[in-house]
């Protein structure tokens, strides 16, 4: 049972106080069986990318919404990377223009989920990624 | 007996309504409604539901107690609502542009939006700003900013409403320094500052200090402007971030109103009597997609509030009775899919605020969900709130749905449920006791969770998110901040750093470091500090170091 | 496998994050391996100091654990921290939110944090968690500090796991009679009424005191009680000077040899369990001797004791 025990990380980088979006997200990825590491609010890249190393999770969710993304859901990419943890599924979500989004998925996200995705459709893209 | 004979009939006439054409027509369809705090919704209502003879004791009449028509006997006919539109630029010299175009265009009322740094009190050169200087606003980290933002703008002639909370007392003190400045004393600045902090903790993130300096810091600007800056509004006791972060109809009020009562407390505790400050306080709410659910919230808001301030806290001046407010349509009702759809959602949105009496208004713009509004999309905002003004026929009379039976027993259930909440919350010990335990955060989160579930259910029908879908193109011309801003930024705060007379800043920060130890009010310290160019961070700084930081609770 | 494991037992004794990291996800997922990696870290297992606390959720755990975190690495000791959560019983995932509290010490030298939840160790340790704490000192940390979701009523594991055991109340929550009389005094080293500015502080403070005053351990020593305001760090650095005080007490008075058998016993009952579950429970589950059993017992032909003792001895 406990074979795939699927850890994610949920993490707000920068100063945007809105969490609603990641709360509801980490609650519907706990009933959907998952393990679910939260880091609250205001956290900088650098701690982000050291929790995900020290928990070692499979997946590593971001939200912002204050139009902060692009500078700093880059360094948390660059710096996964730079230590080695490329294999990390790396997700993100929040008011992110289509041009970021792909901007961003060239920086090595996985995947951007625009405003309006169903927690159902985060869950099944996350469980397919990890379990195969 | 005559009342009651009517009664009666009704009843009769109802219940072979219901049993007769009514069950028959059942049969061929039927949904089941309810209101966004989970009541269902009856399928008709008449005067059983609310009886002409409550008339004078709940609904009576416009600026009268307890206000549940609107806190003046004219509204709209006398004076439309101001219309104010938020708008924060990545730099001070481009806001001080877009404001005195808008001054040129007759705005009267300016509001301004802070980058998130300077909403927590952090310099642009802080580690915690990397990335985020001039996104979400403009970034000030000193008087010199200020005095950029609101060059050749008088400050005499203008109002200024600033998003501002856990930091307020410092922006005020630049506000209050640079009319000085200009030659514009205290008593001529009219404006309001949010100054909010409770929803911060629970609803919007951004604070600073624990809640009771935070609540002292609200209490010293009361006392300070009572007596420095009279016609200043001096909290803006915000339901709007509530709703935003996923409350119901009911949670948005009541937990405001439990806000607004925590800091009249305060107020009093710290010695303050009910009429100095009460006329001044203010409120601002959200206007949902429920149209008519929205318009019984702000009537019931009114209502409650009257009653609290005359039963609870015993004021006597009618103004420190009425609620006013300002409205914003709500951003999270805005779909990404699809956008030119939420240009009928603000419009609805809107409605519901200047059908329940609102005193100004903020409309959302469409792109909203994918950036900042582009200049043509906070046109089309502006718009809609003008053909409502001058097409609609909404404004023709006061309080047009006063006496519907639905939405006065509508609005006296919302009243209900929200006076259950406020007791159980008093039980708890207030509301600053509610936040520490995480009770709010865990209702407000049990409600937004529930809801996003029933929309991936289909039980809730988002146009064009979970019905009428259609593949589409994102959508262009989306407003982008330079990133070069940050190092601009950056250099100005340094040249500042180096230009400025340091002897002075250290003593007058250490002069309100003693202020502040000694409990005396903190206003007149922080009004020195900034005119020694003394920086938001060096401020908030001495503060952080003397009253130590939030940490909310575990999820 | 093999390989790969030695190479993670390598890395773990070495002091590689990234390897204790994985190992860690290893012994808690109880793949395949793990026993094998236990095995190959275990001569390198360097005993050090635990501290357990415990308490219900919103106590102020974490924020105390923060500080005491914060202090020890100040002095460069490299310290381990292990957040229990409970696992949902509903959908086997759970939300870890202890390390909101702690992000600030995240990416700091010195410093590693696991969460971990509590996957069906009924608001006890798992055995995983007894497995962490030697992978942690494997690794080579200073110190351990374990926080647990006391849930009142069964959390007694951490006495057998820490050396020194805080429990953390607080007023207004029902931390009265009841719930202290349902165990928790016999596991605290030191009783700490945590947001002592709240009504009722006192009442649960001078409660805890004369229900404490009576109980002693084997060298006459009555727990403490402490009353502090951890989010306003007060008193803090009196728990702090608490906690090495009883450390240097186990230390020379000769606990520390019993606090280790007691830790070896618990490890070794843990797995116990764990092989009679794995061996002999799980195959025994749908077969037709219990299938068998379940229906005479539904049957009221013969108790559940009488099968318990045939199909033990019937394996023997």
């Amino acid at each position: 049972m406990a074979e795939n025990q699927i850890r994610v990380l949920i993490a707000k980088p920068g100063l945007d106080g809105h969490d609603r979006g990641a709360k509801v997200v980490a609650q519907a990825l706990r009933d959907a069986g998952m393990e679910v590491i939260y880091t609250g609010l205001r956290r900088t890249p650098e701690q982000i990318v050291s929790a995900a190393i020290q928990e070692d999770v499979q997946v590593v969710g971001l939200s912002s919404l204050s139009g902060a993304h692009n500078h700093l859901f880059q360094k948390v990419a660059s710096l996964l990377k730079e230590k080695g943890h490329e294999e990390i599924l790396l997700i993100g979500g929040g008011i992110i223009p289509e041009k970021d989004r792909k901007q961003l998925e060239d920086a090595g996200f996985d995947r951007i989920f625009s405003p309006g995705t169903s927690t159902e459709k985060i869950v099944s893209y996350i469980k397919e990624k990890v379990n195969g | 007996m005559k009342d009651k004979d009517r009664q009666e009939k009704i009843q009769e006439i109802l219940k072979k309504w219901r049993e007769g054409p009514f069950a028959k027509f059942q049969q061929r369809g039927w949904n089941e409604a309810y209101t966004s705090y989970r009541e269902p919704v009856k399928e008709v209502y008449t005067p059983l539901d609310f009886s002409d003879d409550k008339f004078l004791e709940k609904t009576g009449f416009p600026g009268e107690y307890p206000f549940v028509r609107g806190v003046y006997p004219t509204m709209y006919r006398g004076r439309p609502w101001t219309m104010r539109q938020y708008a924060g630029f990545a730099s001070a010299e481009e806001s001080n542009r877009r404001y005195r175009y808008l001054l040129d265009q007759g705005q009267t009322g300016l509001s301004v939006a802070f980058d998130l740094p300077t909403q927590i009190g952090l310099d642009s050169d802080h580690i915690l700003a990397d990335g985020e200087v001039g996104k979400v606003g403009v970034p000030i980290d000193s008087l010199a900013d200020m005095e950029v933002l609101f060059d050749q703008i008088p400050l005499d002639k203008v109002s200024t409403s600033m998003t501002i909370n856990s930091p307020a007392a410092v922006l005020l003190a630049m506000y209050i320094a640079l009319a000085e400045k200009q030659g514009v004393s205290a008593d001529k600045l009219k404006g309001t500052i949010q100054n909010d902090i409770l929803k911060e903790y629970f609803a919007r993130g951004t604070y600073i200090f624990p809640p009771a300096p935070s609540l002292r810091l609200i209490t010293d600007i009361f006392a300070f402007c009572s007596k420095e800056l009279p016609n200043w509004n001096t909290i803006s006791i915000s339901g709007y971030h509530i709703r935003e972060a996923g409350a119901n109809a009911v949670q948005e009020l009541a937990f405001t109103l439990a806000d607004g009562i925590a800091y009249v407390e305060a107020a009093l505790e710290a010695g303050l009597k009910i009429d100095e400050f009460a006329p001044r306080l203010s409120f601002f709410f959200n206007a949902q997609m429920n149209l008519l659910e929205e318009v019984a919230k702000f009537r019931a808001a009114r209502r409650l509030w009257a009653k609290i301030m005359e039963e609870k806290f015993g004021a006597e001046n009618p103004k420190s009775k009425m609620l006013r407010f300002h409205t914003q349509t709500a951003g999270a009702s805005l779909t990404a899919q699809q956008a030119q759809n939420n240009i009928v959602r603000v419009t609805i949105q809107a409605l519901a605020a200047v059908l329940g009496g609102t005193q100004s208004l903020h409309t959302n713009s469409y792109d909203e969900a994918w950036a900042l509004p582009s200049e043509e999309s906070v046109r089309i905002a502006l718009r809609t709130q003008q053909i409502i003004a001058h097409e609609s026929g909404a404004t023709s009379t006061v309080d047009p749905l006063g006496g519907s039976y639905y939405l006065e027993s509508l609005t006296e259930d919302m009243e209900k449920r929200v006076e259950e909440y406020l007791e159980k919350i008093e039980e708890m010990g207030g509301m600053v006791k509610a936040i520490e335990k995480g009770y709010v955060q865990r209702e407000i989160q049990k409600n937004a969770y529930e809801m996003q579930k029933r929309i991936e259910k289909e039980e809730d029908i988002v146009v064009g998110v979970n019905k009428f879908a259609q593949e589409e193109e994102p959508p262009a011309d989306l407003l982008e901040v330079d990133p070069q801003m940050e190092k601009e930024q950056i250099k100005k705060l340094k040249d500042v750093k180096q230009n400025r007379d340091e002897e002075k800043v250290k003593k007058s920060l250490e002069q309100m470091k003693k202020t502040a130890e000694e409990n005396e009010n903190l206003m007149p310290a922080i009004v020195e500090a900034v005119k020694a160019y003394a920086t938001l961070g060096e401020i908030c700084g001495v503060l952080r170091s003397i009253y130590g930081e939030y940490q909310a609770p575990t999820f | 496998m093999g390989e790969k494991i030695k190479e993670l037992a390598q890395g773990i004794v070495k002091g590689e994050e990234r390897a204790l990291a994985r190992g860690l996800t290893l012994v808690e997922n109880r793949k395949e391996g793990y026993q094998e990696l236990l095995d190959l870290i275990y001569p390198e297992v360097k005993p050090c100091p635990i501290w357990g606390l415990t308490g219900a959720p919103g106590v102020g755990k974490s924020t105390i654990t923060n500080f005491l975190v914060d202090k020890l690495a100040q002095r460069r000791e490299k310290v381990g921290v292990i957040a229990v959560d409970p696992t949902s019983p509903f959908s086997g995932g759970a939300i870890l939110g202890d390390r909101v509290r702690m992000m600030d010490l995240a990416g700091r030298e010195g410093i590693f944090i696991r969460s971990m939840a509590s996957r069906g160790a009924l608001g006890g340790l798992s055995p995983a968690i007894m497995d962490a704490v030697s992978l942690f000192q494997a690794f080579g940390v200073d110190r351990i500090v374990v926080e647990t979701v006391g849930v009142g009523q069964s959390e007694t594991d951490i006495v057998s796991l820490a050396d020194t055991v805080a429990v953390i109340l607080m007023p207004g929550t029902g931390d009265d009679v009841q719930t202290i009389k349902a165990g928790l005094l016999e596991i605290g080293d030191v009783f700490v009424v945590n947001k002592a500015d709240l009504e009722g502080a006192e009442t649960l403070a001078g409660l805890l005191q004369s229900m404490l005053s009576g109980k002693n351990d084997d060298e006459n020593r009555v727990p403490v009680v402490l009353k502090l305001i951890a989010s306003q760090g007060k008193n803090l650095e009196e728990l702090m000077s608490f906690l090495e005080k009883h450390q240097e007490y186990i230390e020379t008075s000769g606990q520390k040899e019993r606090k280790e058998r007691m830790r070896t016993e618990m490890a070794l009952k843990m797995h116990l369990q764990a092989r009679y579950q794995d061996l002999f429970l799980k195959p025994l589950l749908g077969t037709e001797k219990w299938e068998q059993a379940i229906s005479s017992i539904n049957k009221r032909e013969k108790s559940p004791a009488f099968w318990a003792k045939k199909i033990i001895s019937g394996s023997e």
